[in-house]
């Protein structure tokens, strides 16, 4: 536990929210850590890689739309959320080629929860095709051995069947990127490879539990895109997730909260620690997105450090009935 | 049911078990993890249901219920397969010794519940281990203890970072949801020490004293965001409740728990 402050009347949902179990506090995780942490980046590989920039992939014109739609058929809400947000032809042009970053972390069944839907993915690939997308690629940088993370998924077969392109890591995908103004990511490898050329980037992520988070949604699905030995940043995750939704300027993400991990994550493992939760939401804003996703597993905006931290530094808007959201249901 | 390996057997260290399971390495890092096998297997009927099997060894059976207890499912059913293990729709997860383990199912198939049983039977009748219980499990008074809501916290137990090593149990009494917890602590005088630091920890993050429950050498008890919260040693050991909403069931159980330990040589 850290340092005691001073005496202050907790609310009683604060008091349990402390004490809660015997979850990791940054007192421990430091203790834990310090012999791990190494503040230095991997170094460079023999032949000195150029630093990459990412662009900003964002429509200016589509700032700040969003839309939650309620309903248990994925390809029906994914579509009534798209058509409220303008449709996915306002921000895919014809000749776009658009990249779809999933959460394909795990080697696991799609059952499970912990890697995003392949039947969802499916859709929207074939969505951004007729909205007049040249190409379509999906990638990730898994946790797990790549091959098998996408083969379990389901997300290979899905890609395939779809007509995109499924893009696995290589190590000389990597190039060193700099956030401005970051304190975690300075010329951290990067998975740069599969984004040179890309116009539109979308990131579609599940709504899951996370032993180290509290969530893991659409910020956090950036961080398929590090590479290096990326779990330091577990030292001081509100800061990386932070960092992560201010290097990553998306066109659009999709949360997907059809089916919640409420428990365990983010690896889950029991079908028990699902909630059908019915909801899909598409937004601009990557922070607006997870803020309104943070409900999905009981818990507020300020039960995760990082939506407010990313708030405050402009990646979004944390009070998201700020933008009027579109509210459906089907 | 005839099995085929459907992956090489995979083992991971302290140094490397996030690149299996990622954050959720930390939950068994800080509960003394030692190392982790894992492998596929699906049917030879049917290779596309398919199940993975992780074997932690956490060295002695009270870490391995740590990661057990603190992962643990509701609406379980019972397993017959050790004192601590249960089944879920898709997936068994049991402790052997100092042994955790979890058999997942790719989905929920009876086919496959059969395997996986039939695996975890093998696993646990062929690795030989001289831990089968919990003596400190066996201190919790037995009236409205739920059996399935015990945990062992291998730190920071109740957010205060010197509980460590604390067992708790649920309890239901009379409908009134309490948490019994003890711990045994190296002597009687860190015992004592220690009940009294958790009480400043509670005030000092806006607890108010109340008069404790009678009949319990130096007992404190405090009222803490809307719950109450009592502890005290007695001999080697800390104990006292937690997060109790009723005063009265908070003091009943505190009284028991105090006699309780006096009954007993654990």
């Amino acid at each position: 536990m850290s340092a005691p402050d001073p005496p202050e009347k907790l609310s009683r949902r604060e008091f349990m929210r402390r004490a809660a179990g015997a979850g990791l506090t940054l007192g421990a995780a430091a203790g834990l850590g310090f012999g791990l942490y190494d503040s230095r980046p991997p170094s460079a590989s023999p032949e000195e890689k150029r630093p990459v920039t990412l662009p900003d992939y964002s429509v200016p014109a589509a700032k700040g739309r969003m839309a939650i739609v309620h309903g248990g058929d994925r390809i029906k809400t994914l579509g009534a959320a798209l058509a409220a947000v303008g449709g996915l032809e306002s921000l895919i042009k014809k000749g776009d080629r658009v990249l779809l970053k999933v959460n394909a972390a795990f080697a696991l069944p799609p059952q499970l929860g912990a890697t995003t839907n392949p039947e969802l993915t499916a859709e929207l690939i074939r969505l951004c095709r007729r909205a007049g997308a040249s190409r379509v690629i999906v990638t990730d940088n898994p946790i797990n051995d790549p091959a098998s993370a996408f083969r379990l998924s389901g997300l290979e077969a899905a890609v395939r069947a779809a007509g995109g392109r499924l893009v696995l890591p290589r190590a000389e995908f990597f190039r060193p990127t700099t956030l401005p103004g970051g304190r975690l990511i300075k010329h951290w490898p990067l998975m740069a490879g599969p984004l040179e050329g890309i116009t539109k980037l979308i990131g579609l992520a599940p709504v899951k539990d996370h032993h180290r988070s509290g969530a893991s949604m659409t910020m956090k699905n950036w961080y398929g895109l590090l590479g290096g030995s990326r779990n330091v940043f577990h030292q001081d995750i509100n800061g990386i997730i932070t960092e992560l939704a201010l290097l990553v300027r998306p066109t659009l993400v999709i949360l997907d909260g059809t089916m919640t991990m409420m428990r365990n994550g983010p690896t889950g493992g029991s079908l028990e620690d699902l909630k059908k939760t019915d909801t899909m939401i598409v937004s601009t804003d990557q922070v607006a997105a997870d803020a309104r996703g943070a409900a999905l597993l009981g818990k507020r905006p300020a039960d995760l450090p990082w939506i407010g931290q990313a708030g405050a530094r402009g990646a979004g808007t944390v009070d998201f009935e700020k933008l009027r959201p579109a509210r459906l249901k089907v | 049911p005839e099995l085929r390996v459907l992956s090489p057997a995979e083992s991971f260290g302290p140094h490397n078990l996030h690149l299996k399971i990622d954050g959720k390495a930390e939950l068994y890092l800080q509960s003394g993890f030692k190392k982790m096998i894992c492998q596929r297997f699906a049917l030879k009927a049917d290779p596309k249901v398919w199940f993975e099997v992780f074997v932690y060894d956490m060295g002695t059976i009270a870490p391995a219920f740590a990661v057990y207890s603190q992962q643990k499912r509701a609406d379980v059913r019972g397993l017959d397969l050790g004192a601590f293990a249960y089944g879920t729709k898709n997936a068994l997860f049991l402790v052997h010794g100092g042994l955790y383990v979890e058999i997942i199912g790719a989905q929920a198939d009876p086919r496959l519940e059969k395997a996986m049983v039939a695996l975890a039977r093998n696993l646990v009748a062929r690795t030989k281990v001289t831990e089968r219980s919990i003596a400190e499990l066996g201190v919790f008074p037995p009236q409205g203890l739920e059996r399935g809501n015990l945990l062992f916290f291998t730190n920071n137990a109740f957010g205060y970072d010197k509980f460590d090593r604390v067992f708790a149990a649920g309890y239901d009494l009379g409908g009134q949801k309490v948490t019994a917890f003890l711990s045994r602590r190296k002597d009687a005088a860190a015992a004592a020490a220690l009940a009294q630091g958790f009480a400043r920890f509670l005030i000092r993050n806006g607890g108010k004293a109340v008069p404790p429950p009678p009949g319990i050498p130096g007992c404190a008890a405090v009222e803490i965001a809307g719950v109450y919260e009592v502890v005290f040693s007695r001999g080697v050991f800390l104990a006292g409740v937690h997060q109790a909403e009723n005063r009265a069931a908070a003091f009943t159980l505190a009284g028991q728990l105090y006699r309780r330990l006096g009954e007993i040589k654990p």
